[in-house]
């Protein structure tokens, strides 16, 4: 093919691939100055949310679909009563608003809102961001959307079904739980961190929390223990491993391969369980590894 | 009259005209599975009342800006104008409008049912997912369950049929209405609650 035609052949599949979907966008504002709550249910595309001081509610909606008698069955509704605001997107089906999600056609949704409103959110398949909020948040991927939660005051629940979950500057309790994605939580200062998953991995650096419950297939916890702090830690199917600085901490290991510490440990020590101390004992710490090792290791 | 989940569900949303679900309500007092199912929709409504839907002021400023965000004629993107900036023949540039034109008239609207079917197979994978957790969590507490003395796995065993049967009765719903989200959510809740159920029998 000589260079010519390959440029007339570029030219025309550009557009033509460029023209494979429909696309509206909206940008709207309203005034919200007591917004106590935001729920948003947007089963159809990804959805990010920001705080911000303005005393008003901005929402950007991008519809995405395949021709534009399906993109005008892409639908946005609004709903606000006594400072709580209610968002969600949905799809005219029959006649009716069905909040459901679909393959074919998409709405990417961005929001920002007043930073005091207490955030409620749920996402089907498409990531969910929330970041700048001081009254805690509920924040759900029900299928394989992505959570990623950062510098949020009050309690923050997350879960994602099948997605990987990121929170990071939470200034508040931490529940996270979900199925078979993995959970990365990073400067956490709440009184209680609580992360569950069946088949993910859960790794946690830089955790304050004094009370720290953590499930799921493999466990890496990084950083310093808090005095008088609590730890349980249980890996399903792989390795418990803590990376710490050297500080007295009590522990009591159990493993179905070895329990092995970097630290020089006094008690009872076998090779796949221990109940000792290091440095006289602390922090107390729980650990258990059903298909996997123990490893306590010293942070560089 | 015979059982049927569609009169049930009828009779919870209220559908029903009166003498016919006065003969619903006689049938559902003879029959347990019609009782346990009745009582599943009605729990789902309520949960669903719980969720604080907050009806539309008439004509506010909220409900205009839905109908902004709803427009039937927007702003579309302009696929044209992102051709140009690539058509350097202007001979080839109307080949590719002319190309896309014929593409959006030729192509029809997804259809009603197309949706359907795709959150049908959205709700389905979804669903996969929860029941091999479930499994994978049954069998590891199935496992521990051999140590534990005989009261707690008295307790234990209850504890599960309870939640098996509840399960059951969100699949019967959502089974019920198919592609109806909430029906999926009280579903999906009831395979987190089982989880949630097993990990904390784990931690112990």
């Amino acid at each position: 093919m000589t260079r010519a035609s390959t440029l007339l052949a570029l030219l025309l599949v550009a557009p033509a691939a460029a023209r494979a979907d429909e696309t509206e966008e909206n940008f709207v504002y309203m005034p919200a100055p007591n917004s106590e709550s935001l729920t948003v249910d947007q089963p159809l595309g990804r959805l990010t949310l920001n705080g911000w001081d303005s005393p008003e509610v901005r929402i950007h909606s991008v519809k995405r679909a395949p021709d534009g008698a399906t993109l005008d069955k892409l639908k946005v509704s609004v709903e606000m009563r006594d400072g709580k605001i209610h968002v969600q997107t949905g799809v005219r089906v029959g006649g009716q608003f069905r909040s459901m999600p679909v393959q074919s056609a998409k709405i990417d949704l961005t929001i920002d809102a007043p930073r005091g409103a207490k955030v409620n959110a749920t996402t089907w398949s498409g990531d969910l961001n929330a970041s700048g909020f001081r009254a805690g948040a509920v924040l759900e991927s029900l299928s394989s959307g992505e959570v990623r939660a950062r510098e949020i005051q009050g309690k923050v629940v997350s879960h994602s079904h099948t997605g990987r979950q990121w929170l990071e500057a939470i200034h508040g309790d931490v529940e996270a739980d979900g199925e078979s994605g993995d959970v990365e939580l990073a400067h956490i200062d709440g009184d209680v961190l609580e992360a569950k998953t069946v088949e993910g991995q859960i790794r946690a650096r830089q955790v304050t929390t004094p009370v720290v419950r953590l499930q799921g297939g493999g466990i890496v916890l990084i950083g310093t223990l808090r005095s008088g702090g609590r730890y349980q830690l249980i890996a399903l199917d792989g390795d418990v491993r803590l990376e710490l600085k050297p500080a007295p901490f009590s522990v009591v290991a159990q493993a179905s391969g070895r329990v092995a510490s970097a630290f020089a440990l006094r008690g009872k020590i076998a090779p796949s369980q221990v109940d000792a101390v290091y440095q006289g004992g602390g922090p107390s710490l729980v650990l258990r590894a059903d298909r996997g090792d123990v490893l306590l290791q010293q942070q560089r | 009259m015979t059982c049927s989940t569609e009169k049930l569900s009828a009779l919870a949303d209220g559908d029903l005209p009166a003498r016919d679900a006065a003969r619903v309500r006689t049938h559902v007092e003879t029959c347990d599975a019609c009782r346990r199912e009745l009582a599943a929709l009605e729990s789902m409504k309520l949960a669903l009342a719980d969720e604080g839907r907050i009806p539309l002021e008439p004509r506010t400023g909220w409900q205009q800006l839905a109908e902004r965000l709803n427009k039937e004629t927007p702003a579309r993107a302009s696929w044209w104008k992102l051709g140009a900036r690539w058509a350097l023949v202007p001979a080839a540039l109307a080949l590719a409008v002319g190309g896309g034109w014929w593409r959006h008239h030729r192509s029809p609207a997804v259809s009603d049912d197309q949706l359907i079917a795709e959150a049908e197979s959205e709700f389905r994978q979804a669903d996969a997912v929860y029941v091999r957790a479930l499994d994978k969590l049954r069998a590891a507490t199935e496992h521990a369950r051999t140590a534990w003395p005989e009261p707690r796995r008295h307790d234990f065993d209850a504890a599960q049929a309870a939640l098996d049967g509840a399960t059951e009765q969100c699949r019967a719903v959502a089974r019920a209405r198919p592609a109806d989200g909430q029906a999926e959510a009280l579903l999906f809740d009831a395979y987190r609650k089982q989880i949630a159920f097993y990990q904390e029998q784990i931690l112990r």
